[in-house]
């Protein structure tokens, strides 16, 4: 099955509660209805689990200087996981040479506990799920009896501890006015600058509220706070290519927001990058000495690596499996380790975004040593087990309303030999010399990245950077650059890493996979790469604007 | 949506089907703002009038024609499922319909779809009273959609060639309509505490019994203003608004199968809906109306006479009529293909003699789908549609087609869409009714006569605005069929009523309707939601489409096929009885 891995750091809502009612208990009276009715059925039922995700949103948004009136919205999901079978087989087994999908109800659920609204949801869709799910489990006998054997047999599913974790709610305090008014401030500035033709700021407040019930006995209702700050400008360069910036700031409590001049600063940078942008020349297909930054190196690391030791991969046969078979193998410098730690709140003074108590399976998170001086040791995990890791590390996660996959949370490169940034910069430029390129490249922005992960597909990766810069081995000043894209396969990029920073950068954002959008930080020093590829970028063709943008308001009557 | 200010000032075209045939010249000139003109128009004005004067491409021509309108107010999304809110979002809106047309009106590029680029777009607007971020983004705006009607002028050029030059023009001279007088008030922002109240109780009565297993109340309001700008000196302004509160329910029958029903309520905003007792008494007569099919026996086939009731009925005719009525033709495309010619007719026979149908906007102003100018900017004439039983005019809007050239006010559109004609307020006349009784004995005697003793009393259709089940699409842009009963029964010689499920219409076109041999008083005037013939009609979804209004008559209809289909998996896992009084059947 062929997988596109996006990571996008668009703001991709989701998170906790206002006056929320719990919905524990009616979800405990639901498992008690069904149970025994299930009980009864030929097809033993397994594993059952409610999960209510509650969403509360706010949005306060400007839009070329207006600002609109602040978004207040709630609703919430209701996630029925059941599983007939057996640890061995059960209903989720994949059907190999088959499009055919597992079966979710509709999670629609009331916002509010009004009645037996949530009650009957439960129950008629645990219904739902569990006919469709024995019907599965049908082709899933016949489909391994058709097919050859497996090459990893591992059990399908696997137990876990019985948790209760009950954390009371963080409700969000802030002055909205205060900021109604910051906003606004921003948009109209970026609105005013020269060569920005549309533009928007943003503050979204983002609080989720969870209540995890399992049939094993699990009781969970915690919940995560996010915050996020964000200004976007765009322009239409003279060759018609459509050019963006994007910067934010990501948060978990409202303290933690930029202050008045950190906010101006994060906006000017959005209008400066952009008027420079424009100005840029458009960089060739190359092939060269790299340095990857912060935030970019984080990026590079989670889609070339983190989505290639996410469990379920390994045991897929679609899948290209680039490390299934290397466990206690070299994958990378001797120098690098890698650990993904769902349990980091902060990093480097960064909130984290994929910083979590429990997965969305009720398995408390586990920092997981992926890589340790290079040699491989493990993969993140969820209940489904693979062969030679038989239990979850605590990386089930998903979107409410998508099964469950194991996926990333905090992913953290660490070097255990680096060097100041300004030494990683001359040994850039020595290796442009060494290999008589006329320049190399810094990569030290970027708004998002995928990845194939299939066999159907090349196993390659693109990574799209905002700002790149161009460093001469001369000595002239380093030169800003555009319309290019970092693309490579995965094992061959690995093998020319040659050098690490002393300094850290963390991005905070949003990743989708077939689970969906889950929130996710990364955090790596920077890298030198001894060669790179990078491609032209897509861009636009239209004409910018015929006509100047208004700058002057017109009285009534029709002046211009 | 109702115009509330007086239009004066019609010139070179208007109602005059004469003036408006002749291609005119481009006008291009704008109408001159009042000093208190709004900030949204005041914005619109300032760009299209930059836009006029300025947007030319070195190679190309420039626009002969611009339009803009927008449309501002408040909008209520509510949905409430099993008598508890799971949605609800009160927001204001506004946004822009912007159009750039080149060429002529001999031959105009919006004349043209080949899923290319266009000339019209619809553009979300920055809210508050800020003139420069409203400009900055219609500045934008009508730069795209300049550009955009010169490769649509292209590819339309590009598709004509080699082709004979088509006879009329593609676009009729806009009237040059001026709004007098003080322009509609922005309304008070709205609250969705109303509708969320409305639609709790809804889907809480609806559930009569726990077969019921859901009630989704999905509740829609509108309130706000719109205004027209065109360079044909055209400036109209309008207000208003609707709300649309439906209730759709499925119920689990002990054989596995499912069945569905639903009711509507449309009126002006919420004080005009009937009082809510009221609403949740037909709430639950819809409910013990799903619980009594749990008895109800699949009717396997049918071929016989055909009543249809109240609901059904304007169902029937709106289905089966707007089509036939609606006189757009579809829109010209690339290709090799023929051109497709109007699905509507005239001279074409689809009612018995002694028939008629016409649509009076000006005749009921009071009616929810009545207005004072269309999209175009047009005001609304009284049409007499169909005389006789057969066509002799159809609804139009500024798009011409070879026998009927001037607009007869009716050019309405969601959202983007393309401006086409559709019905507002429309009177289906028969020759004779009687008494409904009567019909209902000249139904049983023509069953009998074709060997059952019974006749199909169909009472409700699924909505062809929500309709997700049941349509026999014949194809074509132009979908033929019915949608399927959700409430249907069996009458028989001795006055039983037995309810009948699982039926699905078979074969049904526009010559059913010929087959009408007997009416009786219907409900009177009822609006629906819709939108313009096509197969968009099916889509508009529980709350979209725009309000028209329906007079029609029960009918029996001499001959229909229906076939009938049941049964499904059932249930392992019940719900417990949770409606008072009741006690789930199969429940453990």
């Amino acid at each position: 099955m062929l997988h596109a891995l996006s990571l996008l750091l668009a703001f991709h809502g989701s998170a906790l509660a206002a006056p929320s009612e719990d919905p524990l208990p009616t979800l405990q009276r639901a498992m008690d209805h069904v149970l025994p009715a299930l009980a009864t059925q030929q097809d033993p039922l397994l594993h059952l689990a409610y999960t209510v995700t509650e969403h509360r949103t706010r949005n306060l948004t400007a839009r070329e200087g207006a600002l609109a009136p602040l978004r207040d919205q709630r609703d919430r999901t209701l996630d029925i996981d059941l599983r007939v079978g057996d640890m061995k087989v059960d209903n989720t087994h994949k059907l190999r040479d088959s499009w055919s999908g597992s079966y979710r109800a509709d999670g629609t659920s009331p916002r509010d506990e009004a009645g037996d609204a949530l009650f009957d949801l439960a129950v008629l869709g645990t219904d739902d799920t569990f006919r469709a799910a024995r019907k599965r489990l049908v082709e899933v006998r016949a489909n391994d009896q058709v097919k050859v054997a497996r090459e990893d047999d591992s059990d399908d599913f696997s137990p876990t501890p019985v948790v209760t974790h009950l954390a009371p709610p963080a409700p969000v305090e802030l002055d909205l006015k205060s900021w109604e008014a910051r906003v606004q401030r921003a948009s109209t500035r970026i609105a005013a600058a020269e060569h920005v033709h549309q533009s928007g700021v943003e503050l979204a407040i983002d609080e989720e509220r969870r209540w995890l019930l399992t049939r094993d006995g699990t009781r969970i209702a915690d919940g995560r706070t996010r915050l996020r700050v964000s200004a976007w400008a765009e322009t239409t360069a003279d060759d018609g290519m459509r050019l963006q910036t994007y910067d934010y700031v990501d948060v978990a409590v409202g303290e933690h927001l930029p202050d008045e001049a950190a906010f101006d600063a994060l906006v000017d940078g959005v209008v400066r990058n952009l008027q420079a942008l424009r100005r840029a020349p458009i960089v060739d297909p190359f092939e060269g000495p790299a340095i990857l930054r912060g935030r970019a190196a984080s990026v590079f690391f989670h889609e070339i690596f983190g989505h290639r030791i996410e469990g379920h991969r390994q045991k897929d046969e679609d899948e290209g499996q680039t490390f299934t078979k290397r466990v206690g193998l070299p994958v990378l410098p001797d120098f690098l380790s890698v650990v993904d730690d769902p349990t980091l709140a902060s990093l480097a003074g960064r909130d984290l975004n994929g910083n979590y108590a429990y997965d969305d399976e009720g398995v408390a998170a586990q920092r997981v040593t992926l890589v340790d001086k290079g040699v491989l040791r493990g993969f993140l995990m969820s209940r489904a087990p693979i062969k030679g890791f038989g239990t979850s590390n605590g990386h089930g996660r998903r979107e409410p309303g998508n099964d469950v996959v194991p996926r990333q949370g905090n992913l953290i490169v660490e070097a255990s030999r680096t060097v100041p940034y300004a030494k990683l910069r001359e040994q850039l430029v020595a290796e442009v010399k060494r290999q008589g390129k006329p320049f190399g490249l810094v990569f030290d922005d970027i708004s998002g990245g995928f990845t194939f992960t299939g066999r159907s597909t090349p196993n390659a990766f693109a990574v799209q950077p905002v700002t790149v810069w161009r460093v001469f081995p001369d000595g002239r000043p380093d030169e800003l650059v555009r319309g290019v894209d970092l693309i490579g396969t995965p094992l061959t990029t690995f093998g020319r890493i040659l050098a690490a920073g002393d300094d850290r950068d963390v991005f905070n954002g949003m990743c989708g996979a077939e689970s969906g959008w889950v929130p996710v930080s990364g955090s790596s020093p920077s890298l030198l790469v001894q060669s790179v590829e990078v491609q032209r970028t897509e861009k636009g063709n239209d004409r910018p604007p015929l006509l100047a943008p208004p700058v002057t308001v017109v009285t009534a009557g029709g002046a211009k | 949506m109702t115009t509330l200010l007086l239009l004066a000032c019609l010139a070179f075209a208007g109602d005059d089907a004469t003036a408006a045939s002749a291609a005119p010249p481009s006008v291009r000139a704008l109408p001159t703002l009042p000093a208190d003109a709004p900030v949204m128009e005041r914005a619109l004005h300032a760009e299209l009038s930059r836009a006029l004067d300025g947007l030319k491409l070195p190679e190309a021509p420039a626009p002969f024609l611009m339009t803009a309108s927008a449309t501002e107010g408040y909008t209520v999304n509510v949905l409430a499922r099993n008598g508890a809110i799971v949605r609800s979002d009160a927001a204001p809106m506004r946004n822009a319909r912007l159009e750039s047309h080149i060429g002529s009106y001999q031959s105009d590029s919006a004349a043209f779809d080949d899923f290319g680029p266009s000339g019209q777009l619809l553009r979300r607007l920055p809210l508050g009273e800020d003139e420069l971020a409203l400009r900055r983004t219609l500045w934008l705006g009508f730069d795209a959609a300049y550009k955009g009607s010169v490769e649509q002028h292209a590819a339309k050029n590009a598709a004509r060639r080699g082709k004979p030059a088509p006879k009329g023009p593609d676009l009729l001279g806009g009237p040059v309509v001026q709004t007098t007088g003080a322009v509609p008030a922005m309304p008070a922002p709205l609250s969705s505490e109303a509708l969320e109240r409305v639609a709790t109780r809804l889907s809480r009565a609806a559930r009569v019994d726990p077969r019921i297993e859901i009630a989704d109340v999905d509740a829609f309001r509108w309130t706000g203003r719109r205004v027209l700008l065109a360079s044909e000196q055209t400036r109209t302004w309008s207000s208003g608004g609707w709300t649309v509160v439906r209730l759709t329910a499925v119920a689990r029958l002990p054989d596995g199968s499912q069945v569905f029903d639903e009711r509507a309520w449309i009126a002006r905003d919420e004080a005009a809906l009937p009082a809510i007792e009221v609403m949740e008494e037909e709430a639950r007569t819809m409910g013990r109306a799903m619980v009594a099919l749990t008895k109800a026996s699949v009717e396997e086939n049918w071929l016989g006479p055909v009543v249809f009731e109240g609901q059904a009925a304007v169902e029937l005719f709106s289905q089966l009529l707007v089509p036939e009525i609606s006189g757009t033709p579809p829109a010209e495309s690339g290709g090799d293909g023929p051109v497709m010619p109007p699905s509507s007719r005239i001279g074409r026979r689809v009612l018995p003699d002694g028939w008629s149908v016409r649509d009076d906007v000006p005749g009921h102003p009071e009616a929810l789908g009545a207005y004072q100018t269309d999209h175009d900017g047009v005001a609304p004439r009284a049409v007499d549609l169909i005389e006789d039983g057969v066509v002799r005019d159809v609804l139009m809007s500024r798009l011409p087609r070879a026998d009927r050239q001037a607009s007869t006010g009716h050019a309405r559109a969601i959202g983007g869409a393309r401006r086409e004609a559709m019905p507002a307020v429309v009177e289906v006349t028969p020759p004779t009714t009687m008494a409904h009784t009567r019909l209902e004995r000249q139904a049983l005697k023509r069953a009998r006569e074709v060997g059952h003793d019974r006749v199909l009393v169909v009472t409700h259709l699924s909505p062809a605005a929500n309709d997700g089940i049941g349509l026999s699409v014949t194809g074509g842009d132009t979908p033929a069929g019915l949608t399927s009963p959700t409430e249907a029964h069996m009458l028989y010689r001795d006055g039983r009523r037995v309810p009948v499920r699982g039926l699905h219409f078979s074969g049904v076109d526009r010559r059913t309707l010929r087959d009408i041999v007997a009416t009786s008083p219907g409900e009177g005037w009822t609006t629906v939601m819709d939108s313009t013939a096509g197969p968009g009609r099916y889509l508009v979804g529980p709350t979209g489409g725009l309000p028209v209004t329906w007079n029609v008559p029960n009918v029996l209809v001499a001959e229909m096929e229906l076939l009938g289909s049941g049964g499904g998996e059932p249930r392992v896992v019940h719900l417990a009885a949770t409606a008072a009084g009741s006690t789930a059947a199969g429940t453990k």
